[in-house]
């Protein structure tokens, strides 16, 4: 388990009422930087990063730090990384009980409209190549289209979860190469490219082995 | 789906703890799950670009300045021999985006990219399926011509990358993209 810092160990250890006000002091002098960040990343806003700031310390402190004290049962993450989960989802809660959901982001919707699709980039490749074998298309065009979204459902959820994961954030949440490197931990943006293209090749594989036979590029 | 992961799985999974059957059930999770893989990429981003403490930053830049002056023999007027990029990932917004080839491609003879407001220059490279340097030019213009000596592979995936120079020895990079020449775009 990563070692608690030094500031939470004050703090949880101690046993006045007066130690516990200069342990929570040097607390919040360590870790307010982050935090204020956390709130400020979730409310966007002076005002309601502010507001979150302060319920966020409040939480923190209450019941003597029963949230802080979790972290020391089982935990193993980092401080600090433990930290920011607790403090984002205590800051998401109270912007929804105050103001409610956030409204789309601006661009949001543009962007899910450019969202690429895994199941698109399939099946755009499928049809290519089959429009070519096809000298028109048949009246159950829509039919096969179907097929295809069945067969290719089927075949990524024979995938390992952490290929389908890659798949959600690289097809789906439309993340950077970049950062999802960081985030799986691979050495660099040339490992997830690698693998990408080692899944859907895999993908096709499955395609053709259940009778779509031209989904080789 | 199973429900949302708790705190400790999550913070537990971004440090990369934990046993490997604790992180598939995680990712078995995750890809499932967007709500659960938007809070993942949150706090990635969060932590990416806090701000670090003094206590943090004080010990490796002390030591930094150990060794600068145990090795420093020479001149310190030297300019920045390559591109130096801080911080790019707070300032995504900002970063030059490569607009073509991507993707399956014909062969393609120039690369583009959207420009960015207050650009000394851009820095383009081009990099092998191994992540070697193919070939590297310097450009005011947001596109560059291939030049012939350049060699293409055929179905084979092909990595390039913009830098803007936005100040000095200060570079801001585009994402890392992919282009593949298709097959039936092969020369006789």
């Amino acid at each position: 388990m990563a070692p608690a810092p030094p500031e939470l160990q004050d703090l949880l250890q101690a046993s006045s009422a007066t130690a516990r006000d200069e342990a929570w002091s040097r607390f919040v002098a360590r870790f307010s930087p982050l935090l204020l960040h956390t709130a400020r990343t979730v409310a966007r806003e002076q005002d309601r990063t502010m507001d979150a700031y302060a319920h966020l310390l409040e939480q923190l402190r209450e019941d003597d730090s029963r949230r802080l004290r979790r972290y020391l049962e089982n935990t193993g993450a980092q401080f600090t990384t433990w930290l920011v989960v607790v403090a984002r989802r205590l800051c998401v809660d109270f912007l929804r009980q105050r103001y409610g959901r956030a409204p789309t982001a601006p661009g949001k919707a543009a962007d899910h409209a450019t969202r690429r699709r895994l199941e698109d980039l399939i099946a755009v490749e499928i049809d290519e190549v089959t429009a070519l074998a096809e000298t028109r298309a048949g009246p159950d065009e829509s039919l096969r289209r179907c097929d295809l979204h069945l067969a290719l459902q089927a075949a990524l959820a024979q995938l390992p979860p952490a290929h389908r994961l890659l798949l959600g954030l690289r097809f789906e949440d439309d993340l950077p190469v970049r950062e999802i490197a960081k985030l799986l931990r691979y050495p660099t943006p040339f490992h997830v490219y690698r693998t990408l293209n080692a899944v859907l090749a895999e993908l096709r594989q499955v395609l053709a082995a259940r009778g779509v036979a031209d989904a080789e590029p | 789906m199973s429900e949302h992961l708790d705190s400790v799985s999550l913070s537990r999974y971004i440090d990369g703890a934990g046993t490997s059957d604790e992180r598939a059930r995680c990712e078995a999770h995750l890809a499932e799950c967007p709500d659960c893989r938007e809070e993942m990429v949150e706090v990635g981003r969060i932590l990416a670009t806090a701000p670090r403490s003094r206590r943090r930053v004080l010990v490796p830049l002390a030591a930094a300045a150990a060794a600068l002056l145990l090795v420093w023999t020479g001149s310190i007027n030297r300019g920045p021999s390559g591109p130096v990029v801080r911080d790019p990932d707070s300032i995504p917004a900002l970063a030059p985006r490569p607009v073509a080839p991507l993707g399956d491609v014909s062969r393609p003879d120039r690369l583009m990219w959207r420009a960015i407001p207050d650009v000394a220059r851009y820095r383009v490279t081009l990099f092998t399926v191994e992540g070697q340097a193919a070939w590297q030019t310097t450009t005011t213009d947001t596109f560059v011509a291939l030049p012939d000596t350049v060699r293409l592979s055929v179905a084979t995936p092909q990595y390039w990358q913009v830098k803007a120079e936005t100040g000095f020895g200060r570079w801001i990079e585009s994402e890392l993209v992919t282009f593949t020449i298709r097959r039936a775009d092969a020369p006789e």
